[in-house]
C-alpha cells in the first residue's frame, strides 16, 4: 500500500535531474556561422588568410593565434564551433531516438520528412523522443 | 489506502509519458528548401568522365561563344545558384560567405531534402587560361563539398563535387561577365 507511493516518490527522485534539466533547442547553422563571420571575419582575413574552414583547419588556426586575436572573436570562435556540433549531433541523432516512437506511429510515412512531421504531430511521444525533438529544433 | 496506490501509479506514469499534443503539424521551409524540394529525375554524373570530356574539347581551338554545354539536362533539375565568395585564385571561402555555407547546410538538414543526393557545380567567367578556370573550379565545389562532409557532417555519399570552369557559362554571349563566375548546389536524386 505504501510500497507504491514510495517507488513513485523513488522513481520522480531518480528522474528528476533529467528533467529538471530542460533540452536546450539547437542553433541553426546559419546563425552560428553568421555569428563566426561577424565576429572573426577581420581575425580571419588577418591572422588565418590562406586557411579554409573545414576538417578544423581555421578552428586551429584561430586557437594557434588565440593571443592576438580580437576580443570579440576570441569569444565567440569556440562558442560557435561547439554549437555546429550541437546541431549535426541533434539533428543526426533524432531518428535514433525516436525509433519506437516513429515505428510505432508513423509506420505509414515513407520518408524522413514525413516521419518527423508525423512525430512533430503526434499526441504522446516518449520523453527521450520528445527531448530530442526539441533539441533539433525545427522552427 | 488503494487512492493513494492509484495515485502514485497514475502520477508515475505521467511523468514517463509526458502528453504533447499538436495538430497536424507542417515543417517551416524557406526558400533554399522550396526551390530544392521539387520531385526530379535523377541524373547520374561521372566526374572523371566529363573532366576527360572538358580536356578533349580543349585540344579544338574556339570561341566561348560558340561552345555547346558540357553537361545535359542540368538546367531541368531543382536547383539553386550560389554567390559564394573565394580568395582570389583560391579555394579559401571568405568570411564573408560563411553564412551563406550555413544556409546550405541547413537546407541540407531539412527533413524534406534529408534523403537528396546534391551536386555542387563550380564555373568561372572564360578569363586567363581555360585549364586553369576547369581546375579551380573543380578546387572550389571539392572545397564546399569538402566543408560541408567535415564541418557540417554531412553524410559524404549525398554529395558529388564537379567544376565545369567556363564549359558551360550561364552568359555565353558575354564570356568574361561576373554573372559567370557562380556556384550552383543541383538535385540528382536520392540516396
Amino acid at each position: 500500500m505504501q510500497l507504491a507511493s514510495v517507488i513513485a516518490v523513488l522513481i520522480l527522485a531518480a528522474t528528476w535531474p533529467a528533467r529538471a534539466q530542460q533540452p536546450a533547442p539547437s542553433t541553426s547553422f546559419t546563425e552560428s556561422l553568421d555569428m563566426l563571420g561577424a565576429a572573426c571575419g577581420k581575425d580571419i582575413d588577418t591572422h588565418c588568410a590562406g586557411v579554409n574552414l573545414g576538417s578544423n583547419r581555421l578552428k586551429n588556426c584561430l586557437s594557434r593565434n588565440q593571443a592576438t586575436l580580437s576580443v570579440a572573436c576570441r569569444d565567440t570562435y569556440g562558442k560557435v564551433f561547439t554549437l555546429i556540433d550541437k546541431r549535426a549531433q541533434a539533428r543526426n541523432g533524432l531518428l535514433k531516438h525516436c525509433e519506437a516512437d516513429a515505428k510505432k506511429l508513423c509506420a505509414a510515412q515513407k520518408d524522413d520528412g514525413g516521419i518527423i512531421e508525423c512525430l512533430l504531430s503526434a499526441k504522446r511521444v516518449g520523453w527521450r523522443c520528445s527531448q530530442a525533438i526539441t533539441e533539433a529544433n525545427f522552427r | 489506502m488503494r487512492h493513494l496506490r492509484l495515485g502514485s501509479l497514475l502520477a508515475a506514469s505521467i511523468l514517463f509519458f509526458p502528453l504533447s499534443s499538436a495538430a497536424q503539424v507542417k515543417l517551416p521551409a524557406d526558400d533554399f528548401v522550396e526551390a530544392l524540394r521539387a520531385p526530379a529525375a535523377p541524373l547520374e554524373i561521372d566526374v572523371k568522365e566529363i573532366h576527360e570530356q572538358a580536356l578533349e574539347r580543349m585540344k579544338k581551338p574556339g570561341k566561348p561563344q560558340d561552345r555547346p554545354p558540357l553537361v545535359d539536362n542540368l538546367d531541368k533539375l531543382p536547383q539553386l545558384t550560389l554567390d559564394i565568395q573565394f580568395n582570389s585564385d583560391s579555394a579559401v571561402v571568405r568570411p564573408e560567405s560563411y553564412k551563406l555555407l550555413g544556409r546550405v547546410a541547413d537546407a541540407l538538414y531539412h527533413p524534406h531534402l534529408q534523403d537528396r543526393k546534391f551536386l555542387i557545380v563550380g564555373h568561372i567567367e572564360a578569363a586567363g587560361r581555360r585549364q586553369n578556370n576547369l581546375d579551380l573550379s573543380q578546387k572550389r565545389a571539392s572545397a564546399i563539398r569538402e566543408i560541408l562532409v567535415t564541418t557540417f557532417r554531412v553524410s559524404p555519399q549525398r554529395l558529388v563535387a564537379l567544376g565545369l570552369g567556363e564549359e558551360q557559362l550561364q552568359d555565353r554571349a558575354r564570356p568574361n561577365a561576373p554573372a559567370n563566375r557562380r556556384m550552383q548546389l543541383i538535385v540528382i536524386g536520392k540516396r
